[in-house]
């Protein structure tokens, strides 16, 4: 069946075609989920909600522009209403640093698990600014529109983010040395 | 040899081809969520048909109702029309307040005074006391009223006036303060069940307003610009300012002056609480219920609606099946307005009775006045067996011919109710108050001689469109949030289902209303 049928047959909330788009898109929406939340239970309930939203908005969909961007659309703003609803976008400090040196050596090591780990683990606006501009490619304008706040927030999280991420990498990088000593 | 790379590019050589598969339960709980709303999309259709049937009924009726209203004027018996205008929504609030006054009235230190109105006005036996109550306050109070100048409540009290009583006046103030009173009760009673947001979750969110603004407080130091709220949240919260400013404040500074809770924890407890009041919002307001019931017939006092002859014959009232289907919806969660259609069959026997054969039509032919006989060549004469034997020789009546006659009325019932919920529990106790309004589309007067069953002919006396008032208990059983058994006794007083009886013929029935409610 093509992905145009199976579409059509959503549309008409065909059981057994939703199951198959789900088994169709389901690790690529979760591998997203668990880049944007904060931890695995977090993003199962995104992806969750995020597949929910898609079977009951798909007859708005009319096949402009590609049916996966569509749906990591849907998947990115599930898990950004989850946190704009929290409130935390409004207590993180604001100052833009330096430009800084963002270089990492060595990175061979580090597994997946560790990098997706480290991103979790960052405050949820830092994340959420870090996903978007640097692994969905969305200018700071845009993150900006998203999260509704300004490009000059969005460009001081994105550095505080890095900042983190890069101390985090190069303790991890500490740690193996250490351990291979 | 190391190599050095920029920070984002490592993210994304690395995670780009990353793939990791979701549990299981995540399609599970999707497909149930799916599922519960395909049974939302299909309930709803049906119910908006439903709806617009109702709808259209129900202005025709009023329509209908207000036509004949202003036909019959004239007669006295339609002021018991008035008591169905009384139960349209426009004038619950009058009926209601005039009600209320009762026991005003019942204090009244001069008991002739009611008496002497109430004979006095012959033509209004049905308005209630307290009713005349009200009227003798509006007379009093206002400058002149003119007899019948105005329709409702008026009329009735211009006729009352014309005998004035000085204990009135002195009556007059504690009347009104009362009467004032239980109309602000009312009107606040009114007020609040409009309001379609329950007043529990209002004043659950009594506190939040208070701490909202300490939220807010503690970011302006940072950064007033990254304050963003759901909307929805702060609306609320607006409101319930609004409504709880001055009640709240002492309250709420306690609370505040207790919480040393981080921002995290109120905005935690902001959403546990805008979440309280989704599950509110997502009550089930509109409902279905099949119902069906069987009815007893019946009728107060002596009279007869077949003929003057039968009004001391003794009436056996007769138990027929009513079914049909009721929808509502939940104006608060005490209130709930209803409507429905139900087919319903109402039969009585009249007993003692005597069927004589004749060939021809005789001068004792035409006995009964409210019926017209069935064209058949054989002639029926049905007489009164009590009347024959006493005055002709017993001897010359055949006593086996003696039996009883049946009168079937069958109608397609419109009810529209409103219920009022004393007990909101699993076991749920309610009262139920209304009218009906009836179509007649069956009508059939048979004799029942020794199992000889003898179509005689149709009443002519009875009304096409009739109407009922309803009163009645409801004792429901949540199975399920969705789901309720009902069990509804109602009595049904008849109101102009015979333009012409003989005696006091007045028809009721009682109900007995089974039946399942689905909820959605």
């Amino acid at each position: 069946m093509s992905l145009e049928q199976l579409i059509v047959k959503c549309k008409n909330n065909d059981t057994k075609a939703q199951s198959e788009l789900y088994k169709l898109y389901s690790s690529k929406l979760f591998t997203i989920c668990l880049k944007y939340s904060r931890n695995h239970a977090e993003a199962q309930d995104n992806l969750q909600d995020a597949f929910v939203t898609i079977f009951k908005k798909i007859s708005q969909y009319k096949g402009k522009g590609s049916f996966e961007g569509w749906i990591k659309r849907i998947t990115i703003n599930t898990a950004l209403q989850r946190y704009r609803t929290k409130g935390v976008f409004s207590i993180i400090n604001e100052d833009i640093p330096d430009e800084g040196n963002w270089d990492v050596e060595d990175t061979e090591g580090i597994s997946i698990d560790y990098l997706l780990q480290i991103i979790q683990e960052l405050p949820d606006r830092y994340r959420l600014v870090f996903n978007l501009y640097v692994l969905d490619d969305f200018s700071h304008k845009e993150v900006a529109n998203m999260l509704e706040i300004s490009e000059g927030t969005s460009k001081s999280n994105l550095a505080r983010a890095r900042e983190i991420l890069k101390k985090k990498i190069e303790v991890y990088k500490d740690m193996q040395k250490m351990q291979s000593l | 040899m190391s190599e050095k790379k920029h920070i984002d590019r490592v993210f994304q050589e690395k995670l780009k081809d990353f793939e990791d598969i979701p549990n299981d339960v995540v399609w599970e709980n999707i497909k149930s969520k799916l599922e519960k709303e395909k049974e939302d999309d299909k309930v709803i259709p049906i119910w908006w048909r439903l709806a617009g049937v109702a709808a259209v009924l129900l202005l025709l009726l009023t329509i209908g109702g207000l036509v004949i209203n202003n036909k019959t004027d004239s007669k006295p018996e339609i002021q018991v029309v008035d008591t169905e205008n009384n139960t349209s929504p426009e004038n619950l609030n009058t009926q209601k307040p005039s009600d209320a006054i009762k026991e005003p009235s019942d204090l009244n230190p001069d008991s002739n005074q009611n008496e002497t109105l109430a004979s006095e006005n012959n033509s209004i036996q049905t308005n209630q006391e307290g009713n005349i109550t009200t009227n003798n306050k509006t007379k009093s109070n206002g400058p002149s009223v003119d007899k019948f100048s105005t329709v409702n409540n008026e009329s009735a009290i211009a006729s009352t006036s014309s005998s004035t009583n000085k204990n009135l006046k002195n009556n007059d103030a504690l009347v009104n303060s009362k009467v004032s009173n239980k109309n602000n009760t009312l009107e606040d009673l009114n007020n609040s069940s409009d309001k379609k947001d329950s007043e529990q979750p209002n004043s659950s969110l009594a506190e939040v307003p208070q701490k909202h603004d300490d939220i807010l407080n503690k970011n302006n130091t940072e950064d007033i610009n990254n304050v963003k709220f759901d909307s929805s949240i702060i609306d609320d919260s607006e409101v319930t300012i609004a409504q709880n400013e001055t009640s709240q404040d002492t309250n709420l500074e306690d609370t505040i002056s207790s919480d040393s809770l981080t921002i995290e924890g109120e905005i935690a407890k902001i959403e546990d609480i805008k979440n309280i009041i989704e599950e509110e919002k997502q009550l089930n307001r509109w409902s279905i219920s099949p119902n069906v019931a069987p009815v007893y017939f019946n009728s107060l006092g002596n009279g007869s609606s077949i003929d003057e002859q039968f009004n001391n014959n003794s009436k056996t009232g007769e138990v027929n099946m009513s079914y049909g289907i009721t929808g509502s919806y939940s104006i608060s969660d005490k209130l709930v307005v209803r409507a429905g259609i139900n087919k319903v069959n109402l039969g009585y026997n009249t007993n003692d009775i005597l069927l004589l054969e004749t060939t021809g039509k005789g001068p004792n032919s035409a006995l009964l006045s409210n019926i017209t006989e069935n064209n058949n060549e054989e002639h029926m004469s049905v007489v009164n067996a009590r009347s024959v034997l006493v005055e002709q020789n017993s001897n010359l009546v055949n006593t086996s011919n003696v039996g009883s006659i049946n009168q079937t009325l069958g109608f397609v019932e419109i009810p529209v109710e409103l219920q009022y919920s004393l007990l909101n529990t699993k076991l749920g106790v309610n009262i139920i108050g209304g009218f009906s309004s009836f179509f007649l589309n069956e009508n059939k007067l048979r004799s029942e001689i020794n199992g000889n069953n003898i179509l005689i002919g149709e009443a002519n006396n009875v009304n096409s469109v009739s109407y009922s008032a309803n009163f009645g208990l409801g004792l429901n059983y949540n199975f399920s949030k969705s789901f309720d058994f009902n069990l509804e006794p109602i009595f049904k007083y008849q109101i102009n289902t015979f333009s012409n009886t003989s005696g006091s013929f007045k028809p009721y029935f009682i109900g007995f209303y089974t039946g399942f409610s689905f909820k959605f």
